[in-house]
């Protein structure tokens, strides 16, 4: 028809008229076209195919592929098809009805290409595979058929949404999710009993049904199986190279023969997609970009994937550790490192939401017993764990300095002691339900047993008890531990040494549980041995706590002397001691501006420090992460808050995948960041942190704790900026209480929080109480810390406000001259 | 063809390629070419298949120089590229063939591709090989781009980056050209 259409200049009006605006085509193209109708229509038509969803380019499909052509109306057995449903590589599907007045709706699967008489009877046969299937998880078969040479397959209709849809609308939780995995799990493993492998696991396979009942459907593709491991691929459809990118095997891309655990990477990507909402490999977008990274890249940790998509942190948290190796796991490259059975899959699934150890793990030290005390106790580390046995292994019995024999015997029984001892914790070994209680009685009485007759190895396998009771945050049972080590040190005589370096250990564990005046005086008892005696690292090890202990007994003074011996002897020491120095600049930090509010000052020993640490140490390592926090504390004092917050949020996040939520090093982060939170006057979000990290805080450490008070402190003060005074009231009045236990009276503390209680009276107009408060907190702090220090400025301003309030503005700008710009 | 000779020597030839060597590139393209016409024929022939799915043809092909190993893609998009324009020379070679073997016109060799968004259907690699030379006389780019994403299976990504454009560009130059060979096509039919 359009022969005589000058094909040139067609297109050359149609890919210009493309480039301007939709509005401006039209006038464009006719004013080009002139009198030429064909011309004109030829380009009309053009555009109307560019502009088109390409899906409805319908007229471009030819006539090779049959069973892509709508069969509406077409009889299959005893049903009718009414309506397509959608078309995919496989075939198309449609609703069908009883052709004999029957009601019942059925999905009728019309699949592409041409079986041959031949192949009949294989369809058939396994046609007859697929319907012994039962589960109420499984769209059952119900009748199947051949058609002009099509095969046909009409199966339980299920109306709902695809379960990635389900899971979004009704916000299900990972627990949630996790339980309607488990229930596919067991309808795919009744499957691959019946010798049928699905192939085709993907969130538009599994819908779910009323009342929330997954149903997976879609067998259609499914291969009889001859035995569970070798697969006699099926030629009654063609479907090689059709594959689903993100939830197809690597196998399967390869065209190699699907087995159960092409299933199982099936389902682990599915599980993937649930948990993190992002697929496998998302960002592989063409089916060839899958194909490689499919073949070429190991799939991201789910945790990760979720953290960068912006994910709730609490998510992170879940996807963390056992869901990330689980997942992994199910998702190998390799066939064979995978889990052998979809049963096995689930088993460590159930597992991880009973809290049990789950076999996916890399079986290690730290995860066996990290797993016991999830279970059973508050606090948990897996790094600080691991870091433990190797920590132990010298640092703290000086190894160096007994016979070179003596000492490899005692690594040596320490390595056969824990060995032996995590063992009885081995998934693999089916015993799943060791508890912690059990591990470590059965750690002390096998020590115990076995070195009865050499109290110097008990006692250092008791030094190793003490180590990992204290990581893992059981203070109580590390001191126990300690106790005994002591005495049986003082029993055999041990060198002054020896005895100052448990001392030192027993200082680090009375410092972990707040004891500061026990802890000062235990240290300060070991200091003349380890100073005589020990190694320079001996030396900054202890002088570092007895600063810290220092810092908090009120012999503030005494602490900035201390760190600075342990400075002089790291920088003696040359660079081995280099993260030692790093430790004392960051405490010393810590000290001249949160005590003395020295902040230019406490900025560039923590600047010292947080390039050390940079330098020094990996990304993840917790006491780069102390001196991240340390910094950003100090930025908050130079007024450099919104620098600080980013700095914040980094080490809070890799204290949390590294050390986990409730570590001691995790806890104080958050409080910094809640801190900075409150500088940065987003006062909202301090209180969504501040509050259940206060919980967390009493609940791991205890109430009556420094840290627990200044999370209420921090809560209270955010509440009562937020004008949500009774609650910031209470909060305050907390923390007074506890302090007036824990503290002198005239601690600067004390009167911060009684500061902040004035400014909370001053918000209800309780101001005759708010008045008295506020001026004895002002003198109390100036004396203390002097005019300039941060608490004292917060004390000067409530004054001002308050004298504004009362409409007395002679006393407001006499305050209110004392507020530093 | 000699398949075991043959995928050997492809790892050498594209690390020669990667370093600059310009002579390589021809022996490239004559091997790469032998393989992609080799899965081709199979597929026709022996498979019996109507339908050759350019994508499938390149994944296969990638598939192979994995089993070759020492395969890195350190430039994956214009060894794409390459094979797009092999796969075309090969395909379009095979129907002559198949065409010329049967008086009568015979089986064409159809092309389909589901990832072609609209594009699935069969067509005869003839007429779309007849219509992409003469689009090519029109415009260079958007021959290019079809003619990578037709034979090669390439995405829009890998086509911008193949051809020095812009994800934008190639968009704008894809939806063109497929329109035009949609119409152009289907007016035949």
């Amino acid at each position: 028809m359009s022969r005589q259409v000058d094909r040139a200049q067609a297109y050359g009006i149609f890919s210009a008229a493309l480039e301007l605006a939709p509005s401006q085509r039209a006038a464009y193209v006719s004013q080009c076209c002139g009198q030429d109708d064909l011309l004109q229509q030829t380009v009309d038509e053009l555009l109307a195919i560019a502009n088109a969803d390409p899906r409805t380019i319908g007229v471009l499909r030819g006539e090779v592929e049959p069973a892509l052509e709508d069969r509406t109306g077409w009889e299959c057995g005893r049903f009718r098809l009414l309506e397509l449903l959608g078309a995919g590589g496989m075939g198309a599907v449609y609703r069908a009805e009883r052709t004999d007045g029957v009601p019942q709706v059925v999905a009728v699967k019309l699949l592409r290409g041409e079986i041959s008489d031949a192949r009949t009877e294989r369809f058939l046969a396994e046609a007859r595979i697929l319907a012994r299937m039962e589960h109420p998880a499984i769209a059952h078969l119900i009748d199947v058929g051949i058609r002009e040479g099509a095969g046909w397959i009409a199966m339980e209709f299920v109306r709902g949404p695809s379960i990635t849809d389900y899971c979004a609308t009704q916000r299900l939780d990972t627990t949630a999710r996790i339980r309607l995995l488990l229930t596919i799990a067991d309808a795919i493993s009744v499957a691959h009993r019946n010798l049928v492998v699905h192939r085709d696991i993907k969130p538009s396979n599994v819908l779910v049904a009323a009342e929330g009942h997954p149903k997976l459907i879609d067998f259609g593709i499914a291969t009889a199986l001859t035995t569970p491991t070798d697969v006699v691929v099926s030629d009654a459809v063609e479907f090689s190279r059709v594959f689903t990118p993100h939830y197809a095997a690597p196998e399967q891309v390869k065209g190699e023969p699907a087995t159960v655990v092409t299933d199982v990477f099936g389902l682990g990507a599915l599980a993937y997609r649930l948990l993190t909402g992002i697929e496998p490999f998302a960002q592989a977008r063409s089916a060839l970009s899958y194909l490689h990274a499919v073949l070429h890249q190991d799939v991201a940790p789910p945790s990760e994937v979720a953290y960068e998509a912006g994910m709730h942190i609490s998510i992170v948290r879940r996807l963390r550790g056992d869901l990330d190796c689980i997942l992994l796991k199910a998702l190998a490259r390799d066939p064979a490192k995978r889990y052998a059975s979809i049963r096995d899959f689930a088993d460590d699934l159930a597992a991880f939401l009973a809290c049990r150890p789950v076999s996916a793990h890399v079986p290690s030290a730290g995860y066996r017993l990290a797993k016991f005390v999830r279970r059973r106790a508050p606090v948990v580390s897996l790094v600080a764990l691991l870091a433990a046995s190797v920590l132990t292994g010298a640092a703290f019995y000086g190894l160096q300095a007994r016979a070179v024999a003596q000492a490899r015997n005692v690594a040596l029984r320490r390595g056969e002691f824990l060995e032996e001892l995590l063992k009885s914790a081995d998934p693999s070994e089916g015993r799943r339900d060791v508890t912690v209680a059990e591990l470590l009685t059965t750690a002390t009485a096998t020590a115990e047993r076995k070195f009865a007759s050499e109290p110097l190895i008990e006692a250092s396998m008791l030094g190793v008890i003490a180590q990992t009771q204290a990581d893992l945050g059981r203070y109580g049972e590390a001191m126990v531990a300690n106790n005994r080590q002591l005495d049986l040190l003082r029993q055999q005589d041990a060198s002054a040494l020896e005895i100052g370096r448990a001392l030192s250990v027993r200082g680090l564990l009375l410092r972990a549980q707040g004891q500061w005046l026990e802890s000062e005086r235990v240290l300060k008892q070991a200091l003349p041995a380890v100073r005589a005696h020990g190694s320079p690292e001996d030396m900054c090890f202890l002088l570092n706590m007895l600063g810290a202990a220092q810092s908090r007994t009120g012999e503030e003074v005494a602490a900035e002397a201390t760190y600075k011996e342990e400075i002089r002897i790291a920088s003696g020491a040359g660079p081995a001691l280099r993260d030692q120095l790093m430790l004392a600049y960051g405490a010393l930090s810590l000290l001249v501006g949160g005590e003395f509010g020295r902040y230019t000052e406490a900025e560039t020993y923590a600047h010292g420090a947080w390039d050390i640490a940079q330098a020094l140490l990996p990304a993840d390592h917790p006491d780069r992460l102390i001196m991240e926090n340390a910094y950003a504390r100090a930025l908050i004092n130079v007024d450099r808050e919104a620098e600080a917050e980013p700095l914040f949020r980094d080490a809070a996040n890799a204290e949390d995948r590294v050390l986990g939520a409730d570590h001691h090093d995790t806890l104080v982060t958050d409080l910094g960041l809640v801190e900075d939170l409150i500088e940065l006057k987003r006062s909202p979000e301090a209180i969504d942190l501040a509050l259940p990290l206060a919980h967390r805080i009493d609940r791991v450490l205890g109430a009556d704790n420094g840290y627990a008070l200044t999370a209420w402190f921090d809560y209270g003060t955010a509440a009562c900026e937020m004008h949500q005074d009774q609650a910031g009231l209470n909060a305050l009045r907390h923390v007074e209480e506890g302090r007036l236990r824990l503290l002198p009276p005239e601690h600067r503390l004390i009167h911060s929080v009684r500061s902040g209680i004035g400014i909370c009276l001053t918000h209800l107009r309780r101001y005759a109480e708010a008045e008295p408060l506020l001026l004895a907190a002002a003198s109390g702090l100036e004396r203390a810390r002097g005019a300039e220090f941060r608490p004292t400025q917060s004390a000067f301003r409530a004054l001002r406000d308050l004298y504004t309030a009362m409409n007395e503005p002679d006393k407001a700008a006499s305050w209110a001259a004392k507020v530093r710009s | 063809m000699n398949d075991e000779t043959g995928s050997s020597n492809l790892p050498k030839l594209l690390e020669r390629w990667s370093r600059g060597d310009r002579s390589a590139f021809d022996a490239l393209l004559t091997q790469l070419y032998d393989e992609i016409h080799a899965i081709a024929v199979r597929q026709l022939r022996w498979e019996r298949r109507l339908t050759i799915r350019p994508t499938e043809l390149v994944h296969e092909l990638y598939l192979r120089m994995i089993g070759a190993n020492a395969f890195q893609f350190q430039d994956r998009a214009h060894f794409l590229a390459m094979a797009a324009r092999v796969t075309r020379q090969a395909l379009v070679d095979e129907a002559r063939r198949s065409r010329a073997e049967k008086r009568d016109g015979g089986t064409p060799v159809t092309l389909s591709d589901e990832h072609l968004g609209g594009l699935e259907a069969g067509f005869d690699a003839l007429d779309v090989d007849a219509l992409l030379t003469e689009l090519h006389g029109f415009d260079t780019t958007v021959a290019d781009v079809v003619s990578m994403r037709i034979f090669g299976g390439l995405s829009i990504d890998e086509t911008a980056e193949a051809l020095s454009l812009s994800v934008a560009t190639v968009n704008r130059r894809w939806v063109t050209g497929k329109a035009w060979l949609a119409h152009e096509l289907t007016r035949s039919l």
